[in-house]
């Protein structure tokens, strides 16, 4: 079942993320987004992370791709003619550091984890595990600075935002 | 089959491409913030599975930050996109090079 779930959750991600990239209408790209983000979800729950998943849902598919909408449909961009960079050098280069990136990638994920540990989840992890409580406590004991912080980094994403968008036309 | 963190760290390690390409080949700036959301999400699947592997909630706390810095990139990448298409009516990558040396 967890077996089942996982390959779901992963070939869906996968190929929402690759239609993310290649769709020609920004809409559909946020659409697909959407898609990626809540099977990542999923994924986020086989590996115990409720707190998490359920985060995902409401910041990213529920926030974060609704401000994506909103931008795209207050542009209402009008040309279609140009996807992909025009230099056929550009487009191959991109492939080729893409590519780089999946091989070193790919390397640590399977070799980097026989240095950690055997291949093999921990097994006591108990059904509190990943919970707001448990993510909660943590957060707000050994955490606090880097939480605080946090709330000062949003704070000046929405000052500058505004101080950005802000129409100077008086 | 039994699901291992190899499993996870490659779909993680895929997700993650997929968006570097897309940064780079895309000429949509809201595209590419998209698929900078799509990197972004693929390192929170990273630190998620290291947390389940570890069995401590770390990972997980560190995923939280990252969605925290993820919504802010996302605003002023998205105020700044709004500026661009409101001075030049473009949201072409290949059109915002007044910088460029």
């Amino acid at each position: 079942m967890t077996t089942l779930l996982f390959v779901l959750g992963s070939l869906t991600a996968i190929v929402s993320a690759m239609l993310v990239v290649t769709r020609r209408n920004p809409v559909h790209s946020a659409l697909s987004l959407i898609v990626c983000l809540l099977s990542v979800a999923l994924l986020f729950l086989l590996l115990g992370a409720q707190f998490i998943a359920a985060l995902q849902v409401i910041v990213y598919a529920g926030a974060i791709v609704v401000l994506f909408l909103f931008v795209v449909m207050l542009l209402d961009v009008r040309d279609k003619t140009a996807v992909f960079h025009s230099a056929l050098s550009q487009k191959l280069a991109s492939l080729a550091i893409a590519l780089a990136v999946l091989i070193e990638l790919a390397m640590v994920a399977t070799a980097g984890v026989a240095w950690t540990r055997k291949e093999e989840w921990l097994a006591a992890t108990g059904l509190s595990f990943g919970t707001a409580q448990s993510v909660g406590k943590e957060l707000f004991a050994r955490y606090i600075f880097q939480f605080e912080v946090a709330s000062v980094l949003l704070l000046v994403a929405v000052v500058g935002a505004v101080a950005l968008a802000k129409n100077r036309r008086e | 089959m039994n699901v291992t963190i190899s499993h996870y760290l490659v779909v993680s390690a895929l997700l993650f491409t997929i968006g570097a390409a897309g940064v780079l080949l895309r000429r949509n700036m809201l595209v590419v913030l998209m698929s900078v959301e799509l990197m972004l999400n693929a390192a929170n699947l990273a630190f998620v599975t290291f947390a389940r592997m570890l069995g401590t909630v770390d990972g997980q706390v560190i995923a939280l930050f990252v969605m925290t810095v993820a919504a802010a990139e996302v605003v002023v990448g998205l105020a700044i996109v709004l500026i661009v298409f409101r001075t030049r009516a473009t949201t072409n990558v290949e059109d915002v090079d007044s910088m460029k040396w």
